[in-house]
């Protein structure tokens, strides 16, 4: 009897121990309805990379899997008969943080790794035979988008140019897919991140106060 | 007989010993009296939803031109009718409503008649009834013009996919490349406009108010 109970505390301690699960920003499908990516009149969105900054309590922790919310249009909002392509390829980086600038600083992957998807509004991606572990309490993850034919789109400004001599053409730009979600949570900073084209990091406020971070959770697990 | 006060019988020898009279108050006659200068309330216009007709919200100002009835001076409340149907993403939006005069020149909305701002939040109305009454808004001249501004933030922001033009004969043809466009919520219903009673003002910085062929579904109740 005194052994069977040692046994079970001993089992109990482990079990505690080892299942300290963490899941940080977490979202769902109806969480997310707003995205970035695209040109607005407001913003000319030419960005290289999008980063969600996350902080632990506890260092050494190990990210498991890493949700990212991205737009996809169901085929009912138009009078479709064809499937938009939603099918995107990007990169996927994990980030130190520079302890100069607060921004995403070395990475915590030998190389960004390639995410394909073709129709998931939330797309899931297992990192558990990367084992990669966070050294500090401040991690980023980013995606980074690829401007090729596959992930390339079309999106029409308004108004149009007069490009030929009397014959008058829409407005438009390229964009390209995955068209990242953004969330609202209750605090007054922004944790997301963006990356210019001159490669330099810079945090992202366009949205504030309205959307504060990049739809981008994080499955974390202590040991 | 003296109005307000209980009837008195003196004889003639009371007189003669003293010329003084005093009379006693009759509360019982003093009846109350309301007075109100609330006119009777009337509803101005109908929504006039054209059939088929389909009003994607690029932003900016929509809208109808009104004309106050002789009788009535208050606009009290503001009645709009939007679009919910075949949307998948959030119903929720921020909007505000403006009043103008009309421009004598152009005929369209002028100067605004009411400074204050009218900002209306809704969840999921399909028709938002909005009373202004607290604003005082008194019509002195015909006509005047009620505005549905649309605020460009992320709250209001929404997706669309344009992959047909009408031609022709109100034949659909295909466009390609298929084009992302951002709308925003409100989406007001819409109907054909009669003369001068449609008007927008684009998003785009340094617009002018536009004769337009749709009019949005608003109806006012003026007292």
């Amino acid at each position: 009897m005194r052994y069977l109970l040692f046994v079970s505390i001993m089992f109990s301690t482990l079990a505690t121990v080892a299942q300290e699960n963490l899941i940080l920003n977490g979202i769902h499908k109806d969480s997310v309805c707003f995205y970035i990516g695209f040109q607005k009149v407001n913003e000319q969105f030419n960005y290289l990379q999008a980063a969600q900054k996350f902080s632990t309590e506890k260092a050494g922790s190990i990210l498991q899997q890493v949700e990212l919310g991205r737009l996809i249009i169901p085929a009912n909002v138009v009078e479709s008969r064809i499937v938009e392509p939603t099918n995107t390829t990007f990169l996927l980086h994990i980030y130190d943080v520079d302890s100069l600038t607060g921004a995403p600083g070395a990475s915590l992957i030998s190389e960004p790794l390639e995410v394909k998807n073709r129709s998931n509004p939330i797309v899931k991606i297992d990192l558990r035979k990367y084992k990669i572990r966070i050294p500090g309490k401040t991690f980023f993850v980013s995606i980074e988008w690829l401007t090729n034919s596959i992930n390339q789109r079309f999106m029409q400004l308004s108004g149009n140019i007069e490009l030929v001599p009397g014959k008058r053409f829409r407005k438009t730009a390229f964009i390209y897919q995955p068209f990242v979600g953004m969330v609202k949570n209750k605090k007054t900073t922004s944790d997301a991140w963006v990356m210019t084209s001159e490669r330099q990091w810079k945090l992202y406020t366009h949205n504030m106060p309205y959307m504060t971070d990049i739809a981008i959770s994080a499955h974390l697990v202590n040991n | 007989m003296a109005v307000g006060y209980l009837p008195l019988k003196l004889a003639v020898s009371d007189l003669i010993a003293s010329s003084e009279v005093y009379l006693q108050e009759d509360i019982k006659t003093l009846k109350e009296v309301n007075i109100s200068d609330k006119r009777k309330e009337l509803m101005v216009r109908s929504y006039n939803i054209g059939t088929h007709l389909y009003f994607r919200n690029n932003g900016g100002q929509l809208a109808k031109r009104f004309e106050m009835p002789a009788t009535h001076q208050y606009l009290k409340e503001i009645w709009i009718n939007r679009n919910l149907t075949n949307f998948p993403f959030s119903t929720e939006t921020r909007f505000r409503i403006n009043i103008y005069n009309e421009n004598p020149e152009t005929k369209g909305p002028g100067e605004r008649i009411c400074l204050d701002t009218i900002e209306v939040h809704d969840l999921n109305n399909s028709e938002i009834r909005v009373d202004v009454s607290k604003y005082n808004i008194s019509i002195t001249s015909n006509p005047f013009f009620v505005g549905i501004e649309t605020i460009p933030i992320p709250y209001n922001e929404r997706y669309y996919i344009s992959r047909y033009t009408i031609g022709a004969g109100s034949i659909e043809e295909r466009k390609s490349p298929e084009y992302y466009e951002i709308m925003y919520q409100p989406f007001v219903s819409i109907g054909r406009p009669k003369d001068n009673e449609g008007w927008s003002l684009p998003l785009v910085p340094g617009s002018k108010w536009i004769k337009v062929n749709i009019v949005p579904a608003i109806k006012i109740v003026v007292n």
